[in-house]
């Protein structure tokens, strides 16, 4: 076509891509969708079933019919995607190619397909059903991903705006919207899906007023993100996707003017390549100066279609004949009247013929009804469909607006808006050139004024705003199509997911006739359209068979995302907010195994987990225990506080002494274990479990928040590094290091002193954490790697060794010290997990759990946690059950190792209460076979605790 | 004191106080010097003026956990008094940090009975020992001095880019209007718990458990190189001015308690 | 859920930077009977409308607070320090 004013294409450069190992060349500016069609291409895609040919109909990304893949990555939109130099563009869904397709063969059984068919017919017999999948994973889906993903050389980035007003669509409206509040002062953010600002106007001859707008917004201070769909609206927070780069708005106040969409007409044939939305011929004309075709039918429901034919005329495009289905000729039919084209009132399409390409279509009056007396076939190599605008409404309903069928209009118009939120321009029925701009500036006013800002002037200006719109002409409205024609052949309803009129009849006789199961049934609006083609013409149908009004049948909810998005824009930042110890380098240097534990990265082991531990027996051994829950406890009634926490007494606690501690829920059910450490008159120092840390500070904060009392609480957990040393030669390697009395009469078991090591302030707890001697030393994290390397220093004549989580958990249940999480769960009391002793039932305080406990004590569980031993080597699974005498399934298996110390494997067990005595033979059904094992109620190693005291 | 072992000030010249980010800044070219008792990453590489030229230009990151950090706890007119004792009488409003006289200290109310306390670490035992002071001349009334130095790992973020670099992970709204010099945001920083203080137009001091230090890190400069910034060392961060300073303790004169 | 939520020290954040406390309820002042103790350890009103919560400063603060919240819009009403509110919503068991 000769040059155009308004056209986006550059046509003194070139740029080349291939499609299908073909050479295409366009100019720069030009979509891929804009490219093939120019160099010839009608069928873009094959459909998603019925594999039918597909060709470019709305030319603005919202039909699924030219989805490619380009340089690998397919689910791309042909029509807006911008062309590449090298490009490499390929095809979707068919095979062997786009011109001959195997799988079309399912068009013709299209009647012994209809929806439900993969449920009803692939179910028996079951045993087939691997082999039906093979088949149907094959035959499903649109693209194909890569079986490997090549290093990503892109990923997302995501961005957080604040702002006062965003602005979503950058048509008229919404550009005059952002002007206005900008200028009073708002931080506005506007986004537009499109690759240029102007929406409409840039393809319906308004292109210098939308550039001039465009300035505008700019010098008001607009942030202007293009090529940039709002992907939804979660209760204020609206994403939105641009290019590489998630940008998740949060605005106080949202102006939606997302336009409207040109609506399809269903009639057998109406997704023939060559059948194309009006608006989809005026963009490939006026932007892309691509002739859509020769000889264009044209078949509307409102003034859109008389404009297109105009335009067409103008291009030098034949058009034998205009179809309208509106009863009287508008005044822009009598233009067109004038010119001697054949208008037709009254009438529309039932049918379009061709086999590759449309050849004809079929008018008829619309009130003709089954008679087909009057049709009139015309030839033709387009035809264009108007079936009225259907406003955007998705994000708008999201954000809690309400719609109702506009009887008037013909479709679903906003009735209702949730106050924080603006609607203008089309989507809110102010269309036209006059009325979108003044509904424009005064949403943007408005939404100013919403904020705070504006002054009487402003007020004054959107007050005479409101009377233009109110006194505005708005031309002739739509009317609503006429009924879908009962003819042979294909009529779709969706065409992402090839639903025909058929379909959603034989859905509703199958009693799916509301539109939600509608929906689930036919999956007709789910697909990559989400909607905008299909959801008013399914309604119609809907309507149409079940003889309710629209109104009735409603509309079903548009989920998010509203536009097409990668999943790996959603799968946020490469990074894992992972927990390292200051010590954590120096294990990595040490050869040392990390796992995740919790949300820490832990050692494992240094590569030989049983000499780790059998270093601990015999010499000594050295663990990071920094993973531990740290609070500080401080005030007059600290010690009151912990009796109110705690099932057993804190507050006598001597300065310098330790004491182990279970907390329990009001239910009586452990919830952590640690230790509680008076390390003054005030203040009290409380470890936790590695996993419990943060819930434990949530614990006691919310009780010190109910109860009041005056007691601080201070999270040291990360501030506060620890090591554990341990081992029969732990006392002389500390003793190298301090200046402290390590005898043991001067420090003796369970008693807390601080102390330097190494120069550094230190709090040492000697604790019996692994069941030997042993010192857990607090300190500052800081100093991590220096502590750390000055032990192992000192420990070097010794052999110190050290060791990671799996030595320490062999070590610990050699002691029996219970893991909470792993040997206890949601139902465990400390009775049942036998530590009666933890629990001081005649303590004053009404302690969260006393009620549930005391109820406990008396009434015993049926089962309990004991440790077990077996003879023949198997360790058993940690989840085998435990059978009791009858062989019922009646506990299971919770740890197990096999111990090099004691050569035996040991364990622990919820047995049932009978058996939980000494000696007790238990059967552990582990994976099919039994194994005997015997209970053991006291500690595997050390049971007398002289070692701990040594 | 019995939370000695809360407080990095170690004994011996052997024992060096290290950042959790100590191991991601040498891999990224730092040379380190001893100050204060602790290892700090002085500058990026031999050419200071890229160092420059980033919080000029772009944006530059910069390790700041060897700051002294305080967590102080108690009624808010005893708050108040403390704070009046040691640093002269300065407003503290949720929200609103302050800065002392002598430009040394922060003091940043978290709640109306909760305060943090950020200096140098040459001005930080100071200001913890006049603290401590004034604690004790409160008699009867609950004061509890947590030393999290340790507790907290801290960067600023400093050049024209600091807003933008932070809006990569955190929601929090740090526009100049809403959140303009001296505002202190509690919140969570790269999905974790943290702090948020704008110390200049262009400066963002931010803080998160010392635990997740060499995460942030990551988080940080992976967003900053996309922004076309990077590392600074706290030579860089200091000649281009507007944070704390350095040489003097954040006491005010004439608070005799101390 | 992406809504905001307003922590009564540190103003309006996103609500991922909370944890959530359940539907306030009160903890039985004297000895309760085997059913009173269960129905306050495991029964909840759950009501559709407004109900008052506790909410947890996780990320922020570390405070805990109520609000008053509509379970069907998310909709925050009013948020306070525990006491603040007063009693005019019907809590407990």
């Amino acid at each position: 076509m000769p040059p155009k004013p308004g056209e986006r294409i550059d046509r003194s450069t070139s740029v080349e891509f291939s499609f299908d190992g073909k050479k295409i060349t366009a100019h720069e500016g030009d979509t891929v969708g804009s490219a093939l069609y120019a160099a010839g291409q009608r069928t873009f895609s094959r459909s998603f079933k019925y594999h039918r040919r597909r060709g470019l109909m709305c030319c603005a990304g919202q039909c699924p019919n030219c989805l490619v893949a380009v340089d690998g990555a397919p689910g791309i939109r042909a029509c807006t995607e911008p062309v590449r130099e090298g490009a490499r563009v390929e095809h979707m869904n068919a095979r062997p190619s786009l011109g001959v397709d195997a799988m079309a063969i399912t068009d013709a059984a299209g009647p012994f397909t209809p929806p439900g068919f993969y449920y009803k017919t692939f179910i028996r017999p079951r045993r087939l059903w691997p082999a039906y999948e093979w088949v149907l994973r094959h035959a499903a889906g649109l693209g194909r991903l890569p079986r490997e993903q090549a290093e990503r050389t892109w990923r997302t980035e995501y961005r957080r705006r604040h702002a006062d007003v965003l602005v979503v669509g950058g048509g008229d409206a919404g550009l005059n919207a952002a002007i206005a509040a900008a200028e009073l002062g708002a931080d506005v953010v506007l986004a537009d899906e499109g690759a240029e600002l102007g929406g409409r106007l840039l393809w319906e001859g308004g292109h210098d007023h939308a550039r001039k707008l465009a300035d505008r917004a700019r010098a008001a201070g607009v942030e202007i993100l293009t090529s940039a769909p709002a992907l939804a609206h979660f209760d204020g927070l609206v994403p939105v996707w641009q290019g590489d780069t998630l940008h998740q708005i949060r605005a106080r106040h949202h102006v939606y003017a997302t336009g409207a969409i040109e609506q399809p007409l269903v009639f057998p044939g109406n997704d023939l390549p060559g059948v194309m939305l009006s608006g989809g011929a005026r963009r490939l004309l006026g932007r892309y100066g691509v002739r859509p075709g020769n000889r264009a039918v044209i078949v509307t429901a409102s003034d859109r279609g008389i404009r297109t034919a105009i335009a067409l005329r103008e291009a030098g495009i034949e058009v034998p004949a205009v179809a309208d289905l509106r009863a009287e000729p508008s005044r822009a039919c009598s233009r067109l009247l004038s010119q001697g084209v054949a208008v037709l009132n009254g009438w529309t399409v039932v049918a379009a013929r061709g086999r590759r390409e449309v050849r004809a279509a079929v008018l008829a009056p619309v009130a003709a009804g089954e008679s087909h007396g009057q049709d009139r076939e015309v030839e033709c190599d387009l035809v264009l469909v108007s079936g009225g605008d259907s406003p955007a409404s998705a994000l708008i309903t999201q954000a809690g607006g309400r719609t109702e069928y506009d009887s008037a209009r013909g479709y679903f118009r906003i009735a209702e808006v949730p106050p924080n939120v603006t609607v203008t321009g089309q989507v809110a029925g102010e269309g036209s050139f006059q009325t979108a701009q003044i509904s424009g500036e005064h949403a943007g006013l408005q939404a100013a004024h919403a904020l705070g800002l504006g002054d009487n002037r402003s007020r004054g200006r959107a007050q005479e705003l409101r009377s233009r719109l109110a006194a505005a002409d708005r031309g002739a409205e739509a009317v609503p199509p006429a009924e879908v024609p009962h003819a042979a052949g294909k009529a779709f309803a969706c065409l992402c997911e090839d639903v025909t009129a058929k379909d959603i009849h034989r859905g509703i006789r199958e009693g799916y006739d509301s539109i939600e199961l509608c929906k689930r049934f036919t999956t007709v609006t789910m697909g990559p359209c989400q909607g905008r083609m299909c959801q008013l013409p399914s309604v119609r149908l809907m309507a149409q068979d079940t003889g309710q009004s629209l109104e009735q049948v409603g509309t079903t909810t548009a989920r998010p995302p509203w536009s097409t998005v990668p999943i790996g824009a959603l799968a946020g930042r490469p990074f894992e907010p992972a927990k390292r110890s200051s010590i954590h380098g120096r294990h990595r240097e040490l050869g040392a195994t990390v796992r995740w534990a919790g949300d820490w990265r832990r050692p494992y082991d240094y590569g030989d987990p049983e000499g780790e531990a059998l270093a601990v027996h015999r010499s000594a051994g050295l663990i990071d225990v920094s993973t531990l829950g740290k609070l500080l406890v401080r005030g007059p009634e600290a010690g009151e506080f912990l009796d109110r926490l705690y099932p057993n007494r804190h507050s006598n606690l001597k300065p310098g002494r330790v004491r182990y501690g279970v907390l329990t829920s009001d239910a009586g059910r452990i919830m952590d274990d640690g230790t509680v450490t008076r390390v003054d008159e005030m203040s009290f120092y409380v470890t936790t479990t590695s996993s419990g840390a943060g819930a434990v500070e949530q614990w006691f904060s919310w009780w010190l928040a109910d109860w009041g009392m005056d007691v601080h609480l201070a999270d040291v957990t990360q501030a506060v590094s620890a090591v554990n040393l341990a081992g029969p030669r732990s006392r002389e390697i500390l003793t190298r290091l301090t200046d402290l009395d390590c005898s043991p009469e001067a420090f003796s078991y369970l008693d807390a002193r601080h102390a330097r090591v190494a120069g550094v302030p230190c709090l040492l707890l000697r604790i019996g954490f692994v069941g030997e001697l042993g010192y857990e030393i607090h300190f500052p994290a800081a100093y991590g790697e220096d502590l750390w390397d000055a032990i192992l220093e000192a420990g070097a004549g010794e052999d110190i060794r050290p060791f990671g989580l799996e030595p320490q958990r062999v070590l610990r249940l050699q002691k029996q010290h219970i893991i909470v999480g792993q040997d206890t769960d949601s139902e465990s009391t400390p009775f049942g997990a036998a530590m009666p002793w933890a629990v001081k039932l005649d303590k004053e305080q009404a302690f969260i759990g006393k009620w549930a406990l005391a109820h406990a004590a008396e009434h015993p569980a049926t089962t309990a946690l004991v440790g077990f031993t077996l003879d023949n080597g198997h360790v058993p699974t940690e989840g085998a059950v435990v059978l009791d005498t009858l062989g019922h399934a009646a506990g299971q298996v919770t740890s197990a190792r096999s111990s090099r110390q004691l050569e035996r494997v040991i364990g622990m067990a919820w047995v049932p209460a009978e058996l939980a005595q000494a000696g007790a033979p238990i059967t552990i059904l582990d994976e099919g076979s039994r194994r005997s094992a015997s209970v053991v109620t006291e500690p595997f190693h050390d049971p007398s605790g002289k070692l701990l005291r040594s | 004191m019995s939370l000695d072992f809360t407080v990095p000030v170690a004994s011996s010249e052997e024992r060096t106080a290290r950042s959790p980010m100590e191991r991601l800044a040498r891999a990224a070219g730092a040379s380190f010097e001893r100050r204060d008792g602790w290892n700090v990453a002085a500058g990026y590489g031999g050419d200071a003026s890229v160092e420059a030229a980033r919080i000029t230009d772009t944006v530059g990151f910069c390790d700041r956990s060897a700051l002294t950090k305080l967590d102080i706890q108690a009624r808010a007119e005893v708050l108040a008094d403390l704070v009046a004792r040691v640093a002269g009488g300065l407003e503290l409003e949720p929200g609103r940090a302050s800065r002392s006289p002598d430009g040394s200290t922060w003091w940043c109310p978290i709640t109306p009975t909760r305060l943090l306390v950020l200096s140098e670490p040459r001005s930080g035992w100071d200001v913890h020992t006049a603290l401590d002071g004034a604690a004790s001349a409160a008699g009867e009334q609950l004061v509890t001095i947590a030393d999290v130095s340790c507790g907290l790992a801290a960067l600023t973020l400093a050049g024209p880019g600091a807003g933008e670099l932070l809006s990569r992970f955190c929601a929090i709204d740090v526009r100049p209007g809403v959140t303009p010099v001296a505002a202190f945001r509690p919140g969570s920083v790269a999905r974790t718990p943290g702090y948020v203080l704008r110390e200049g137009a262009d400066r963002l001091l931010i803080l998160v458990g010392w635990a997740l230090g060499a995460y942030l890190w990551e988080v940080v400069a992976d967003a900053a190189g996309h922004l076309g910034g990077g590392p600074v060392g706290t030579d860089a961060l200091a000649a281009a001015g507007g944070g704390l300073s350095a040489t003097a303790a954040g006491v005010a004169e004439g608070s005799a308690d101390a | 859920m992406s809504f905001l939520l307003t922590c009564p020290h540190c103003g309006v954040r996103e609500v991922a930077d909370f944890a959530f406390g359940g539907e306030v309820s009160v903890r039985p002042r004297e000895t309760p009977t085997f059913r009173e103790l269960s129905r306050y350890n495991y029964f909840r009103r759950n009501v559709a409308g407004v109900q008052r919560e506790w909410w947890y400063h996780r990320s922020g603060c570390r405070t805990w607070f109520q609000a008053e919240r509509d379970t069907r819009t998310n909709v925050v009403l009013r948020v306070g320090l525990p006491g603040e509110l007063g009693a005019e919503l019907g809590v407990g068991p």
